[in-house]
């Protein structure tokens, strides 16, 4: 059985790819996993760092606010449309999916191959700052459907799997009926929205807590906050407050601040 | 600003430096307290331990316990689950216990940032 971690980046006004490569030294230091990365035609792997690159065509295009801790922010191409596709796209047996900007700070992701499960996904998750963030992703509406982060997740190559990512990119290829159906306020698409759904159509409400998630929380911090270090452990700047500071070991970490990530590698 | 104050924020920065660090601490070992058994999950807590413990007391060998996410497990060795068990728990309490003192015995941010 192939194993290995998937990566996603295309670059539209932001180096998505640059982050994939500091995401992917992560993975190499610390899971030992082949990587791939889908991308855009015009990237070069210049310093060998993925095993495997496929290309893939975006056909959609969507634009996003990316803010830079307290700096500012900038209006950005956001094309996370290929997500869906990564059962298709895996040449892996068991495939690891992280986003870009995912930093693996442990081996715990490897923890996954371990279990009984053929797909395991995040559901609970923890903002490493502020206890009030996290009630704003325990379900994707106002409503009761949890939310499942797209930003990790695990998948064998099984028949059941096929079908959920088919179901994902239908519900992709139909996203302005399904945000009107399930009442979600946000007018862009986001592949944690598509996967909940898709989660919650296959499972019913009775059942949806049975499913296998990754054990753990996925600890996060938005793009209000900004990253000072990056070396083996990560440091934070909390935005509430001028000088109060944390640094993390040990946990895998999904920064949304993207800019203080480059910033940090250059 | 007038330098009391100013000495204020600065107490107050850290101690919300502290309170966080603390929580990230927390998460850390609450993860590291997870023991993988056979593609089951089991978080390595007092209640299991003193649950598995009274298992070997009975002198039973192999038995089915219930894991984290509810999927019963045949553990066909007991007393080597126990000890795998044990030993999550112990590095894992252990390093909780030497990071949370050095983060206790800090003076300022800087210290809590310490390596």
């Amino acid at each position: 059985m192939s194993r290995g971690v998937l990566i996603f980046a295309h670059d539209g006004g932001f180096e998505y790819t640059k982050l994939a490569e500091i995401a992917a030294k992560r993975v190499k230091q610390y899971l030992k996993l082949p990587i791939t990365l889908i991308t855009d035609k015009n990237y070069k792997d210049k310093h060998k760092i993925f095993d495997t690159v496929i290309r893939q065509d975006i056909t959609y295009n969507q634009s996003r606010v990316l803010k830079d801790g307290k700096s500012g922010f900038e209006k950005i191409q956001w094309l996370n449309f290929t997500r869906s596709l990564c059962y298709d796209l895996s040449p892996y047996d068991e495939t690891i999916v992280i986003d870009a900007d995912y930093m693996v700070n442990s081996k715990h992701l490897l923890s996954c191959f371990e279990l009984n499960s053929d797909f395991l996904i995040y559901k609970d998750s923890f903002h490493l700052l502020h206890d009030s963030y996290s009630k704003m992703f325990e379900s994707i509406n106002c409503y009761t459907v949890p939310f499942f982060w797209a930003t990790v997740f695990y998948f064998k190559k099984t028949e059941q799997n096929r079908l959920l990512f088919k179901l994902v990119d239908f519900i992709k290829n139909n996203w302005e009926y399904y945000r009107l159906i399930y009442q979600i306020s946000d007018i862009k698409y986001r592949n944690d929205y598509s996967f909940s759904i898709a989660i919650n159509l296959l499972l019913s409400n009775a059942t949806v807590n049975e499913f296998s998630y990754i054990p753990g929380k996925l600890y996060y911090t938005t793009d209000e906050d900004d990253v000072f270090n990056n070396d083996t452990e990560i440091i934070f700047d909390c935005i509430n407050s001028d000088r109060a500071l944390f640094t993390v070991k040990n946990l895998d970490v999904h920064i949304m601040n993207k800019h203080a990530l480059l910033r940090i590698s250059q | 600003m007038d330098i009391e104050i100013e000495k204020a924020f600065k107490i107050a920065n850290f101690m919300t430096s502290l309170a966080g660090q603390r929580r990230i601490l927390n998460e850390e070992f609450e993860q590291s307290l997870l023991y993988y058994y056979d593609g089951c999950v089991f978080k390595a807590t007092e209640q299991r331990i003193a649950f598995i413990s009274a298992i070997i007391q009975r002198k039973i060998k192999a038995m089915v316990i219930v894991d984290d996410n509810n999927t019963p497990c045949n553990i066909t060795d007991i007393p080597l689950f126990y000890k795998n068990l044990l030993a999550t728990y112990v590095e894992a309490t252990n390093l909780y216990y030497n990071k949370y003192t050095k983060i206790a015995n800090s003076k300022n941010i800087e210290g809590l940032l310490a390596k």
